[in-house]
């Protein structure tokens, strides 16, 4: 199943400051994405899990060099990506090949241009891809591709409902035949019955156009379904990373498994034989993360004695010898714990 | 919990057993671009004790539902044009605004999505849960403000008394939610309203809140109204369904009997087409296919048809069908086509997936 | 919840009720569709047009001169031969009023184009590029801010002397540029809140990310998503500088005779004792002034209304 890399992230991180009073000096720094690597293989998903500000969209800005990493290196199809000049001809080029599709289609769309502007655009930027004179007919079938009506080309984006804006999203990320989406929370803004719909059409373009994907979401489920690998996010850090199966079967990770107990599957008669792990507090301010393991402060399986290694030791994303798979886990006593009976 | 006031809501319970009775209500917005009807006819009960969830899509009239039982739709441009809202005995949707007024919060209580535009950032949060037994109450400052506490050592917020001169904006979502709850549950009220109470919080902050409500509501008895378009938290909590599309109820069934057995084509579909993260599903997500409709341009016949893979001629015309009972009453649907072959044999099949 | 047994239904698209009833609406002509159904709109507009067209061919609506003045009618009220009267050096005022639109919609207009146009490129370079850029240009734009624009109208005129017998438009001009200097900051502070609101808006990053050049995405996302307030602003303030205008002239630092304008109008019929005995000197300059500072307040209340999106 190992295909070419694609991509490949080494230690990314980015740290935003934070600045007080008139002068603006800086107080503190919100670490934001802190020490995350991985490999992301041809025509493969990734899916990024994790709550409200565990880091996963500014990494989806920072693959796409929306914003410039604190440090790290990110290497797409063997170019360093970040070594480019920002305004230079290659990344230019890379543009053309990492598109993102954001979370809401209510203001990922200029209100101002039409439906053929907007899918057109990236044809305006990058003229050499479709001469002047096809770009109409490439606009229509690209809208047609996404499910669209080709005729609607006129019509401006508040016409849609956000299903169907979301659709106009995807035709633009696609216009460039880019090899890698970054998808941030595509389907999460949507109406369920939508959904699907949604996340049929990114299956059905991953496997007619080859593309991989970078799925983030906070909704498990969604995820599940559509990923390969999953990747899982703590305060900046990815806490275990693994194929689909690994991550949602045999979670090694205190911290995947209570969010993976945490979700209500849709089905009353499983009520009684979940045991769900609720996690005591909320998530530590990622300006001030804890030392050690960033999750010991809420960790339910931790015991008194390994607390002395938890709350001092930073544990290594890796994997662990006496484990059932050999997916990556960042705890210093992963074990395999069952969700259901 | 000062049940000994006079106003305790407890007691209140109308002559057929019941807390809550929404009868045929029908709720229309006049907009510029013509009228919306959200809701064209619902009706439902409520016991204590018990969970209902409403669960709908946007648009479906859920929250508007929500909104006219309290009296706060905003008028214009939303019209509460006919039905019965009938809460021990006694018709809400007749009485003065005055009235109206003393129902609100003292006996039915509302919680919203977003907890931070929900609280006034101006004041301590202990002070806003404080001036509820000050206004309804007519407490003095000092017992007010003890009584506030103890509510938020209720909702379990740590520290209850160092934060209660705290401001909304220093808790984290969670913890403005369950000031929210506290606030709602101050007055004992013998029904909560709760719109999407976590729809805006992570999943484990979720889990948190979910458990406090029930919770609360075991010890109480107070009835739940949860609205919801999540499939999964209605499975874990709701005692009863009401599925609503396009300001409809279109299918109406105890917990069990929606998932394992689902009868209106609506909520077939809804169940088919969520993932499941218990189980690899892999291949095509079976979809509803199509939009919800504009309540503007109400399509004519049942509303779903234009979405429904078992539409048949009957569904493309006429009036919309009602909502028949099945099952010897425990269960009602809406649909002509229950009967129908292909939606009865389609059910077993779904039954025997799980 | 294995393979599922169902065939997949195709998505109806296209063809949503919702889909039916629209043509092709921009939101510009979204609001050109509310304005048309507004009296108070056509009201404005034909008040409007109307003094555009006097400002531009004042002959159209009198053929007199009216720096063609006769001692001897001084002060006469409102007759036969001249429908407005004489003014105290015997000059129709009927034709002063409608060759004294000219200078103040001048005024109104340049002062506010001007101001628009500079605050509105200042305003999005601030915000746009952020850190010291924005930290200076918000600074300078505070400075002048503070300065009271009557004071500082007269400041400005005062320093800057017009010789007598200068030219026409010279005279106008420096009014325009005082009351320019004055004005932009309100426009630059309106314009660099809301590109600050534009720019964080996921299209823009879109563009971003598709490789667009900051122009590109300045030109073709940021401005026409940000320029909704300052097209209302600039359209009530147009009005507003009218006003200025002449309250400049009225304390005689404004346009100077031999200039025609309302302000100079009202100026002289303000002296002392004229009001009393010669009120109509007072009364039509200052109406057809009033009218049109209203239309243009009341055009500029009419746009806002139909590009409020909570309105729709």
């Amino acid at each position: 199943m190992m295909t070419e890399v694609l991509l490949e992230a080494r230690d990314l991180v980015k740290h935003y400051p934070i600045k007080t009073g008139i002068i603006q000096h800086v107080t503190g720094w919100v670490r934001a994405v802190d020490g995350v690597s991985f490999d992301l293989h041809k025509g493969e998903t990734l899916g990024v899990v994790g709550e409200s500000g565990c880091g996963k969209s500014t990494l989806g800005r920072l693959l796409m060099r929306l914003e410039e990493p604190t440090s790290g290196s990110l290497n797409f199809s063997g170019v360093d990506m970040y070594k480019q000049s920002p305004t230079g001809s290659a990344m230019r080029k890379l543009r053309r090949d990492i598109q993102i599709i954001f979370q809401d289609p209510y203001t990922s769309l200029n209100p101002r241009m039409t439906v053929g502007d907007i899918v057109g655009e990236p044809f305006d930027i990058h003229p050499d891809v479709a001469p002047k004179g096809s770009r109409r007919t490439r606009v229509q079938e690209l809208l047609d591709l996404v499910g669209l009506n080709p005729e609607h080309i006129n019509r401006y984006p508040h016409q849609f409902s956000g299903g169907q804006r979301q659709r106009i999203g995807v035709a633009r990320g696609i216009a460039l035949n880019p090899k890698l989406l970054i998808l941030d929370e595509p389907v999460s803004a949507l109406d369920v019955s939508v959904q699907a719909q949604v996340v049929n059409l990114l299956e059905s373009l991953q496997s007619e156009l080859g593309l991989s994907y970078i799925f983030i979401a906070h909704d498990l489920a969604v995820v599940r379904h559509i990923s390969t690998r999953v990747a899982v996010m703590y305060l900046g850090r990815i806490v275990e990373i693994g194929n689909e199966d690994e991550i949602y079967e045999r979670p090694t990770h205190p911290y995947t498994q209570a969010l993976l107990s945490a979700v209500p599957v849709p089905d009353p008669s499983l009520k009684d034989s979940r045991k769900q792990i609720v996690l005591a507090g909320d998530v530590p301010s990622p300006a001030n993360p804890p030392g050690g393991c960033r999750f010991h402060t809420r960790c339910w399986r931790m015991t008194k004695e390994q607390r002395q290694t938890c709350a001092v030791e930073i544990p290594e994303l890796a994997t662990h010898d006496d484990l059932v798979g050999t997916h990556d886990s960042a705890c210093h006593f992963a074990q395999v714990h069952r969700i259901e009976e | 919990m000062a049940t000994n006031e006079s106003t305790s809501s407890n007691q209140w319970v109308s002559s057929n057993g019941r807390l809550l009775d929404v009868e045929d209500l029908h709720v229309e917005f006049r907009t510029r671009e013509g009228i919306a009807n959200a809701i064209n006819g619902v009706s439902f009960h409520l016991d204590r004790h018990e969970t209902l969830a409403i669960l709908g899509e946007s648009g479906s009239g859920k929250s508007v539902t929500a909104q006219a039982i309290m009296g706060i739709l905003d008028t214009p441009p939303g019209f509460v044009t006919g039905g019965v809202v009938n809460y021990c005995g006694v018709d809400l949707l007749g009485l003065k605004e005055k009235e109206r007024r003393k129902v609100r919060g003292a006996h039915i209580a509302m919680i919203f999505q977003d907890a931070l535009s929900s609280l006034n950032p101006c004041f301590p949060v202990g002070w806003q849960i404080a001036e509820m037994f000050r206004i309804h109450r007519g407490m003095t400052k000092a017992n007010a403000l003890k009584q506030a506490i103890a509510l938020m050592e209720k909702v379990k917020i740590p520290g209850a008394r160092e934060r209660v001169k705290a401001f909304p904006h220093q808790f984290s979502g969670g913890m403005r939610q369950r000031i929210m709850i506290a606030m709602a549950i101050a007055l004992d009220p013998a029904i909560l309203i709760a719109d999407e109470p976590t729809t805006a919080l992570d999943v484990t902050v979720q889990a948190q809140i979910m458990d406090l409500l029930k919770q609360i509501q075991e010890e109480s008895g107070m009835g739940l109204i949860l609205i919801t378009h999540d499939l999964g938290v209605v499975a874990n909590v709701a005692d009863r369904i009401a599925v609503m599309y396009a300001g409809r109820m279109v299918e109406s069934a105890m917990v069990h009997d929606v998932y394992a057995n689902p009868r209106h084509p609506y909520t077939i579909g809804l169940l088919e087409s969520v993932p499941r993260m218990d189980a690899k599903s892999g291949g095509v997500l079976p979809a509803i296919g199509g939009l919800p409709p504009n309540l503007l341009a109400m399509p004519e016949g049942c509303p779903f048809h234009p979405r429904c893979r078992f539409a048949a001629e009957e569904c493309r015309q006429g009036s919309p069908p009602p909502l028949t009972e099945l099952d010897q009453g425990s269960r009602y649907a809406a649909c002509w086509r229950l009967d129908s072959p292909e939606v009865t044999a389609h059910i077993q099949g779904g039954s025997d997936d799980d | 919840m294995t393979e599922t047994p169902h065939t997949h239904v195709e998505p109806i698209l296209g063809d949503t009720p919702e889909q039916v009833q629209g043509k092709p609406r921009s939101l510009w002509g979204d609001a050109w569709e509310i304005m048309r159904r507004r009296p108070l709109f056509w009201f404005a507009a034909a008040l409007l047009i109307f003094f555009i067209i006097m400002a531009i061919v004042p002959e159209l609506f009198t053929t007199k001169d009216p720096r063609a003045c006769f001692l001897e009618y001084s002060r006469q009220p409102p007759g036969p031969g001249a429908v407005f009267g004489y003014d105290f050096q015997g000059c129709d005022i009927f034709a002063r009023t409608i060759h004294g639109a000219r200078a103040s919609i001048m005024v109104g207009i340049f002062t506010a184009g001007f101001t628009a146009i500079l605050g509105s490129i200042l305003g999005t370079i601030a915000a746009y590029f952020g850190g010291w850029v924005d930290t200076v240009l918000s600074r300078l734009a505070d400075m002048f801010f503070a300065i009271p624009l009557l004071l500082g109208g007269i400041i400005i005129m005062y320093t800057i002397p017009t010789p007598p017998g200068s030219n026409y438009l010279l005279v106008v001009f420096k009014v325009v540029f005082a009351l320019s200097i004055l004005g932009w900051p309100s426009i630059f502070r309106l314009m660099r809140s809301s590109v600050l609101q534009t720019k964080p808006n996921d299209y823009v990053q879109a563009a971003r990310a598709l490789g667009a050049s900051p122009m590109h995405v300045v030109g073709s996302h940021i401005v026409p998503n940000s320029l909704a307030p300052v097209i209302v602003v600039s359209t009530i303030d147009l009005g507003a500088y009218i006003a200025t205008e002449a309250t400049l002239s009225f304390l005689g630092i404004g346009l100077q005779p031999p200039t025609v304008s309302w302000g100079i109008a009202i100026s002289n019929a303000s002296a002392l004792g004229y009001i009393r005995q010669a009120p109509h000197m007072l009364m039509f300059p200052a109406l057809f002034l009033s009218l049109a500072v209203l239309s243009f307040i009341m055009l500029g209340e009419v746009i806002r209304d139909a590009l409020d999106p909570k309105l729709r």
